[in-house]
This record gives C-alpha cells, structure tokens and sequence, in this order.
C-alpha cells in the first residue's frame, strides 16, 4: 500500500510530532505513569471520536455526542448514589445513552430528517434532562471505581480496555458486510438504496453504535473526574468531529478509517496537555491550541488527496 | 408463458406524465430492444421495473405471476437487475466488492469472505478479459471500464430480467461485441434482455425484436427483421426523419479573414503537447478522434479548466485563469456529463436557466418562460426542479443557459452523449441558430457522423482529428466524411511519432 495515500498517515505524523513536543516540554511525559494519566482523561474523547467516526463513513453527522455523555455521566452517578452497584448502574445508563441514538436513528433513517438539525435538536433534548436530573454538579463515584480507572488492571492502564473494548466492537462489526454497505452508503445514498441496502436501517445503526461508544466514554468520563456533572461532557461534540477530520475521516462520507479517529482524539489531547505544559496563560490556551488544531487540519488535508476545483 | 408482461403501465410526476400507457411483453430467452426519444418514458419504465419508482395504474406480471414491485430490493429478488447509464457503482469501493455489492458472501454467516469476493469477481471479469482491473477501486478506472464493471456487476447476479439502460454508448467496439456474447449467453439460459440504447447498429445485431416508445406510451413492437433503420426512427418520432438527416448536403466553405479566437502554442498538460488553435467567426470547429485522445482537454483548456491560458480573442490579448475569466470574455461551455457539470438538480428550471447570466454576470431580467418554449423543453411550469425533465430536456436547459449569455464562442464537450435522435437535432439547431448570428462553434463529439452533419449545416465548417493530444488532420469541404474522420483517428505504422 502506498503510505501517502492512506488517510491515516499524516495524523500518525502529527500525533508523533505532538509526542515528541510534549516530551521535551515535560521530561518523563513518555513514563507509564504520565501517559496512564494522559490515557485517562482522553480515553473519553477517543470513544466518542470513533462513534462519530462511524456515522460521518455512512454520510451523517452526530452532534449529540457530548450530550449523551452528560446524560450518561449524571444517570450513572445519581444510579449509583441510589446504592445501585457499579456494574449495573454503568450497563443502564450507557442504555440511557443508547436510547439518544436509537432516537436520532429513527428520526433520521426513518423520518428521513436532516442529520444535522436532529442531533441537534435530540443534543438539548439530553443536554435538557442531563441538567433536570442533577441541577448542579455533585455526587459521587464509587470510590473502588475510580481508583480501578485511574490505575492498571492485568498490568496495563485501565482506560486503554475502554478504548479497546470500543475499537474491537468496530472492528468487529466492519469485517461483517455491513463494513461495505456503509462505506457505500456513504459514498451514494441513492445508488446504495438502489443496490438494495437497507439504507434506513443501516443509519439507524450508525446512531446507535455512536451512541453506545460514546456511552462508555462517558462511564470512562466519570472514573476520571469522579463526579457528576451537568455539563461536562459538552465540548466532546465538536471534539469527536475535529479529531474525525484531522484523522482523514471525510465529512462527505464514505472516505477514512477508525484508527484515524483514535489518532485524531489523541491530537487534540496532545495539544491541550501540550499548552498546559508550556505554562500558557490561562487567557491564551484556547487561541493558542485553537491554532495548532487549525494548522494540524491544514497538514491532514493538505497532506491526503483532496477534492480540487482546477482539474 | 412470458417472463416479463407489463400492461397499461402509467405514472406522472406532478403534473408531467412521464407514462402514460406502457404496454409489452417478453419471452424468456428474447432481447427485446427498447427504442425511444428523451421523454418516451424508457428510463421510467425501467426504474419501475427496478422498483425506484412506483408506477400510478398499471399491472406488472412475471412469469405469469402478478407482482407490485416494493423496492430495489424485492425487485432483485424477483431476478430483476439493471445496469444503467447512471452507474451504480461505489467509486470509494475496489471493483471486485462493488461486483458482489448485492449479495456478499460471508464466512461462517457472519463475515465478508474476501477471498471468495475476490475469487467470484475474478472469474466474472476473466470472461470480459478485464481481470487486470481486480484490486482497483472504482474511482480509479476510466469511464469505459466502469461501464464494463457495471456490466459484469449484473451477469454476477444472474439475473432472469435484465435491464441494459444505454450502457453501450460509452464503450469501445470490442467491449460492445464481448457485451453481445455475453447477451447471447444469457438468451441461452432464458433471461430475458430489456435493452435500451440509441445506436441502431447494435440493436440490429443484438435484438430480436424492438418496442418503439413516444411520449410516454409503446407505439409498437415489431420483429427486428420487419423494418429498416428509418421506418424504425420515423415511428420514434412520428414523423419522416430520412429527409431530415441528410438534407444538408451542399458543399462547406472555410472562412478566411481575422480570426475570432486564437491560441498562440497552446499546450495540453496531460499530453505534453503544443499547437497553434484558431477559430474564424461564424465557424464550426468540429473536433474528432477516438474517445480520450485530448479533444476534451482542448476545449477544457481553452477555458480556463486546466490552470491558465493565454488566448487572443478578437485580436486582444486575454489572459483566462478560470472559467469565470472565460465567461467575463463571452466564452461558454456544455459539457456532456449532465450531472456533475450541468445541471443543479434539485434547482427549478428557471433557476438553471439564469444560472450563469444573473450569478455570473450580473445582468437581470430573464424570461425563463419564453426562453424554454424556444429552446423546445418540454416542461409544466418554469419553477419545477431540473430533475423531474429527461436526459434530454436538461441539457437543452443548459445549453439554454449558455445562450441566453450570447456568446462569442461555444465550446461543447460532447453536449449529446446519451440524449436521443429527436433531442440531439433540437440541440443542433439550436447551435446553429448561434452560428447564424456569427458566434462559433468548438464541438467535441464522440460521434464522428453527428460531426459531419453539424458540419453540412453550418455556413463554413473544419473538422480537426486529434490523436494522442495532437491533430493530426484538418478536413475541410467535401472532405469532411465520416470515412475521412476514421481513417484519421486510427494512425497506421510511425506516421505520427
């Protein structure tokens, strides 16, 4: 395979770049202890950066992304601060979360409604409930969880099985035929439904599965900050989406692989911790890592083939 | 028994009816030829069939059997299969998953077994010598080629219908002659052929029989043998075509004096190549050649499409970067390939039609109305969406915008691929109602007999033969036949090294 034109290399270049940046701002960056940190508090991103990336493959865009992490953050911690154990608390509110996708599938592939105003809307829909069942931020993870996340089980840092368990179910589900019908979905909605793809349920199934990854980003989410809150899963949104595209995903559908996205979420997660570590002021971190996300998109497209106007 | 029985088929869109009572019936193992104008309802007919469009009245029965198709789905599962013009391949997919698209085989019920999806595709592609495109993808391939994977992506689906919707038009003699016996095959076994395509040539090799469809209704189905080629395009159209084609018959005259447009060395960037290009005004500039050989890099060039050109138009210097500065010179292009660079489909007519005069230059009050009845669209209402005309009818509302800018100079890219006999006469009198007025013409054609007639119409005309980014010969005059044209596409020996 020729390595310029797989989408994934110039965010493999980036992330390496990134790396080695932020190992010479912070010596001991690259010890396990550190990168076992940087893995817990970006492992939520990179879950939901692959749901995202396996709705914009089928030709959508999911925008809910964040919210469904605060609903699933709060219904989680208020599960558990009813005396519900973790297990079970964790399994019903990632069905919570599934419940969003299930309903931004149906109104998409079904009612056939705009991707974007949807998930839009069914965002404030969660956003809206996530804050009616914890007005403020408050509760309490078990303590036994978060020191379970934030350290190493079986030798390796927890939070790589939740991005693990996440890819592998994508992986999974792409070696079935349903890793064709959505690229092709996302390549020509109306020659796949004249091909005779399920084009309504394979949409359907994008959502959910985003959905679900996002979910247990969100359980990820939680183990990390330990706490429940309202709001702290919102700027994942957008988040997910940038680290799409910088991972050579195409907003046009049809054109990337997850492990871009992954790549992707760990970029955006570099530069913050990158300006963080190179003592910014607090004023300028937003502009100055809004920079480098910029020039990095810039290097990732500019970098694959991309669509020109003068043939 | 029939394989295939369609009786009193009707559907309207709004208020066009598209058909309004398609009647025919088909035996297994009988390739039925489909002949038709743009807006005669073939495509229609066989979408419903294809089952993307439901029909309004009407009774489809398959063998026997009396079916209402619900979908592209239950369609395939009933054996029906199309290929058609409007491909429907994944470019972003290799070519041997697009082959199995509709039926991928799986290991242990569960995954893509893609061995055996490379090993099905392998062998179908073998019997059309094309097993060197396995492993490419799609966007990867020249037009002809994913023509011919369309092709293939229906014989894997072993169809007991089939469908070929004009998929000929883009491809080589020999692909054509490897379609044939691949047809002939399938007639064996029983399938029924539904094909519908332009060119009388293939049908009379290849049919049995041929249904004539005029405005949304089938006129007549008669055995291939029972009429020749101009009772069969007079029954098309409803009236006698034979006069109609050869009536220009004169002598041509070339212009002389200042030219109106002249490109001084221009360069074709893919071939590497340079010539002098001049057009007189009032001239008809045909350019001919075996299909990809730079005819389109020539007028894409010229406007602009390939970076910038310098040009002189009129005896001044002009300098085009983009087709805006070509516009700006009065400069307009029609290209063939209606749906990426024609029209904007989901635009009303109106809208298309104003498209490059109001957006581009800026100048107001277009009486979309008046303008479509002159051109001949056959439309409801100026505010229905582009989308809703045939094949046809969009491109005269494209070549209807470029008119309405009065151009100095119309550059066309084969404007008439695939639109049938009666709209491409529209079109060329269209064009040479634009020559009258002392514009010119740069035609590129894939039809060297459309050239030669487009050359006997207009007052003074020059064909040019191009051959691996060259021309290699100025026809003239009475020179200007089809033989010439041919002789002069296909170089012999070192000739033009």
């Amino acid at each position: 395979m020729n390595i310029l034109k797989w989408t994934t290399f110039p965010v493999l270049v980036l992330v390496i770049v990134m790396a080695v940046i932020n190992s010479v701002l912070t010596p001991g960056f690259l010890t396990m202890s550190s990168l076992s940190g940087f893995l817990g508090s970006y492992a939520p991103l990179v879950c939901a950066a692959v749901g995202s990336a396996v709705v914009l493959f089928g030709g959508g865009i999911d925008i809910s992304l964040g919210s469904i992490v605060c609903l699933v953050n709060v219904v989680f911690i208020t599960m558990q601060g009813y005396g519900w154990n973790v297990l079970t608390s964790a399994a019903l509110a990632v069905l919570v979360g599934v419940g969003v996708g299930a309903l931004n599938g149906f109104v998409i592939g079904f009612l056939r409604v705009n991707p974007l105003l949807t998930t839009f809307s069914t965002s404030s829909v969660a956003a809206g409930v996530a804050l009616w069942i914890m007005p403020t931020p408050g509760g309490q993870a078990s303590m036994d969880f978060v020191t379970w996340y934030n350290g190493n089980w079986l030798g390796i840092p927890t939070p790589v099985y939740f991005i693990a368990v996440v890819w592998l179910l994508w992986l999974f589900l792409s070696k079935t035929p349903i890793g064709i019908w959505l690229y092709a979905l996302g390549c020509d909605e109306r020659k796949a439904f004249a091909s005779a793809i399920s084009v309504a349920w394979l949409q359907f199934f994008t959502y959910v599965f985003a959905a679900l990854a996002t979910g247990i980003g969100a359980i990820a989410l939680t183990g990390s900050v330990g706490s429940g809150d309202p709001l702290v899963g919102l700027p994942i949104s957008l988040n997910a989406i940038a680290a799409c595209v910088i991972g050579g995903i195409s907003l046009m559908g049809g054109r990337g692989d997850s492990f871009g996205a992954i790549l992707g979420a760990l970029f955006l997660g570099l530069v913050s911790t990158t300006v963080l570590a190179a003592h910014v002021p607090p004023f300028y971190q937003d502009l100055v890592s809004g920079v480098i996300v910029l020039l990095g998109v810039i290097g990732s497209v500019s970098l694959s083939r991309k669509p020109k106007l003068v043939s | 028994m029939n394989a295939l029985e369609c009786r009193r088929i009707q559907k309207s869109f709004g208020s066009v009816n598209a058909l309004c009572d398609a009647s025919l019936s088909v035996r297994p193992g009988e390739i039925r030829a489909i002949l038709g104008g743009n807006g005669s309802g073939k495509s229609t007919l066989a979408k419903i069939l294809g089952g993307v469009v439901r029909p309004n009245q009407g009774e489809i029965k398959l063998f026997d059997k009396t079916c209402s198709i619900r979908s592209p789905r239950h369609s395939k599962r009933l054996g029906i299969v199309i290929t058609s013009q409007e491909l429907s391949l994944f470019t972003n997919h290799t070519v041997e998953t697009n082959l199995l698209m509709c039926d991928i085989p799986r290991s242990i019920g569960v995954f893509t077994n893609r061995a055996r999806v490379k090993h099905v595709g392998r062998q179908v592609m073998d019997e059309l010598n094309l097993s060197h495109l396995i492993g490419k993808t799609v966007a990867e391939l020249a037009a002809n080629e994913q023509y011919m994977v369309e092709f293939a992506k229906a014989l894997i689906q072993k169809p007991k219908i089939l469908i070929v919707d004009e998929i000929t038009s883009a491809l080589y003699r020999e692909e054509v002659e490897l379609v044939k016996q691949m047809l002939f095959r399938l007639k064996e076994n029983g399938t029924a052929v539904l094909f519908i395509s332009h060119r009388m040539a293939e049908i009379y090799s290849i049919c049995d029989s041929v249904t004539i469809m005029r405005n949304g209704e089938t006129v007549a189905t008669v055995g291939i043998q029972e009429k020749n080629e101009n009772e069969l395009l007079s029954m098309m159209s409803g009236r006698d075509v034979t006069d109609v084609i050869h009536s220009h018959t004169g002598s041509v005259a070339t212009a002389d004096g200042p030219p109106l447009l002249m490109a001084p060395q221009l360069r074709l960037s893919r071939f590497g190549t340079q010539f002098d290009f001049r057009v007189q005004p009032g001239e008809f500039v045909g350019i001919a050649g075996l299909q990809g050989h730079g005819q389109s890099d020539l007028v894409r060039t010229l406007f602009g499409m390939r970076g910038s050109v310098h040009l002189k138009l009129e005896g001044q210097d002009l300098h085009v970067s983009s087709p805006r500065k070509a516009v700006a010179a009065r400069m307009a292009f029609i290209s063939g390939d209606r749906e990426k660079e024609g029209v904007f489909s989901v635009r009303s007519l109106s809208e298309n039609l104003a498209a490059v005069k109001e957006l581009v230059m800026g100048q107001t009050g277009l009486a979309a109305d008046a303008v479509l009845r002159e051109q001949g669209v056959k439309f409801a209402s100026a505010k229905q969406p582009i989308r809703t005309l045939s094949g046809g009818n969009q491109q005269k509302v494209v070549i209807g915008r470029w008119l309405v800018t009065n151009p100095k100079i119309l550059l066309a890219d084969d404007p008439t691929k695939g639109i049938d006999v009666q709209a491409r006469l529209d079109v060329h009198h269209m064009l040479c109602r634009l020559i009258e007025k002392g514009s010119s013409v740069v035609f590129v054609s894939s039809d060297d007999e459309e050239l030669v007639q487009l050359a006997h119409m207009a007052p003074s005309a020059r064909i040019l033969v191009m051959y691996e980014g060259k021309i290699v010969r100025v026809l003239t005059g009475l020179d200007i036949t089809t033989e010439n044209i041919i002789s002069a596409s296909v170089p012999r020996g070192a000739r033009f090294k």
